[in-house]
């Protein structure tokens, strides 16, 4: 029984992992990144409430994205009641 | 076995729960195997979802874990997992895309007879219809009297690694295609968005169930119209994102109105940030056919009066209203406490012989200019293990430029 548990648990996780590598590697699609317009943000904080990666932190009241570990996937965008969010090519 | 049938008491209504919204349908909980004669039981649960909407290409996948140990006073449940989401939009030829582990519920729970008291991460349901559905790190204790009271006191804190509504268990990062929604709040650090309640709660029928068998086997007759439960509610939430802190306080109550009819009615008044009446209602139908078939219909409303208290033109707009409530109307429009006033209306048909299910919903904005969302969805469970679900949503909303259609299939396989 212990050892099917384990089984289990290692299936799952490759399924994890490689569900998202094949899809990922099969798309001819950009990716982009996304930034603050600093005198919009009114420092509310919803969009450090949505992002899944910690990307986003308060620097002296306003919203900071960080580029690094930011993957594009725009929840930010749209919780910001300000509109003070905005997306950029990666390749500037 | 009676250790199995503890648990599955205990672990059951969880499941209910969840189910009870379109958001987080997990039934980890509800499907767990003990472990050779042990105390412990575990489970796995695999989730993959494909969709389309608004020329966007979904896909999502899950990967749950559930261990329990238990005995007659004393349960420990962990549930966690990893999680997978990719997202291509085919308009604005941008992909993103992720994987990342989570912790949805890891407590202990202990009964006595001083009541049931549960503590650490937990999904807490407050006994009222409207305040708290929300995964929290805290305690909750809960006591019956035999007179008919039920206490129910629950406190704790939320962060958005595990809310319901929060990275890792929901799928609001798939349709979000209204721009700039109005997001509850949420903490990214423990203590930063919290929470505090206290349920009284009255069944009146109590003292009837307590004398109901006179030895006579005559049925006691029983009116109409029955409150099943009547209640008070003190809630509050605060934290160092939360100022002011918000408390609400108000009456709830639960009647049965016969032949499966079921009213829900609730009247809060929250004062702090955004002082004014909240009220919302729902009503419920339930009908068994004679070929073993259930259909039950609901409606619901949720709506405020003054609840802006003016102070919408204000700079601060952290607080617009409770946070917690997880109400999620609508697979893509997911309407909360900040979109109301709104109603949801709903038919669900169950074939138990076939395993299928049939629902249809409804949900709409009761302002100039609303936005409305029509859902559909089939399901069937294969082998009791496999459930297959297909779903399409429609959405009319004035602050996009076309009505998107949404597609979805999902499969939960459980073993």
């Amino acid at each position: 029984m212990k050892t099917k548990f384990l089984k289990s648990i290692i299936f799952a996780v490759i399924i994890s992992a490689t569900s998202i590598a094949i899809l990922d590697s099969c798309e001819v699609l950009d990716e982009v990144l996304y930034a603050v317009n600093e005198p919009k943000c009114n420092g509310c904080k919803k969009c450090l409430s949505v992002c899944p990666q910690d990307a986003i932190s308060m620097v002296d009241g306003k919203a900071v994205i960080n580029k690094e570990e930011c993957i594009g996937c725009g929840r930010c965008l749209s919780s910001c009641p300000e509109k003070a969010i905005y997306a950029i090519p990666v390749s500037e | 076995m009676r250790k199995e049938i503890i648990s599955l008491l205990f672990l059951m209504p969880l499941s209910i729960s969840l189910l009870a919204q379109w958001e987080c349908p997990s039934r980890l909980g509800g499907s767990l195997r003990q472990i050779g004669e042990s105390n412990f039981m575990w489970g796995v649960e695999l989730t993959g979802g494909a969709g389309y909407i608004s020329n966007s290409l979904i896909f999502n996948q899950m990967s749950l874990f559930g261990l329990n140990y238990s005995n007659a006073r004393h349960t420990i449940y962990i549930e966690g997992g990893f999680k997978t989401w990719y997202e291509g939009d085919y308009d604005l030829r941008i992909k993103s895309s992720t994987i990342f582990p989570g912790l949805r519920e890891a407590f202990y729970h202990h009964t006595n007879s001083l009541g049931s008291l549960t503590l650490g991460l937990q999904s807490l349901l407050s006994d009222d219809l409207y305040l708290v559905n929300e995964r929290v790190l805290g305690l909750s204790h809960k006591k019956s009297f035999p007179c008919g009271l039920n206490i129910n006191l629950f406190t704790g804190t939320v962060s958005k690694h595990f809310a319901r509504n929060g990275t890792f268990c929901n799928l609001a990062y798939l349709y979000d295609i209204l721009p700039y929604i109005n997001q509850p709040l949420l903490g990214e650090s423990l203590g930063q968005t919290n929470l505090a309640g206290l349920t009284v709660g009255y069944r009146p029928s109590a003292k009837d169930d307590e004398f109901s068998d006179d030895g006579l086997g005559v049925e006691k007759s029983r009116s109409l119209v029955n409150i099943e439960t009547v209640g008070l509610v003190l809630y509050g939430e605060f934290g160092s994102w939360i100022k002011p802190p918000a408390v609400m306080g108000g009456v709830y109550a639960n009647i049965e109105i016969g032949n499966g009819y079921g009213l829900k009615p609730e009247l809060l008044y929250a004062a702090g940030g955004n002082a004014g009446l909240i009220y919302c209602a729902k009503f419920e139908k339930s009908s068994m056919w004679q070929n073993a078939h259930r259909t039950v219909f609901s409606a619901a409303y949720y709506g405020t009066f003054n609840a802006d208290n003016g102070q919408s033109g204000s700079k601060n707009k952290n607080k617009s209203s409770n946070s917690f409530s997880n109400i999620l109307a609508g697979t893509v429009l997911r309407f909360d406490t900040p979109d109301m006033p709104f109603y949801m209306l709903s038919v669900k048909h169950t074939i138990p012989k076939l395993k299928t299910h049939l629902k249809i919903q409804y949900v709409g904005q009761t302002k100039t200019n609303p936005n409305t969302e029509l859902d559909m969805e089939i399901g069937k469970k294969f082998f009791n293990k496999l459930l297959i679900n297909a779903s399409y949503g429609y959405v009319n909303s004035p602050e996009l430029l076309s009505n998107p259609n949404l597609f979805r299939l999902e499969m939960r396989f459980n073993f």
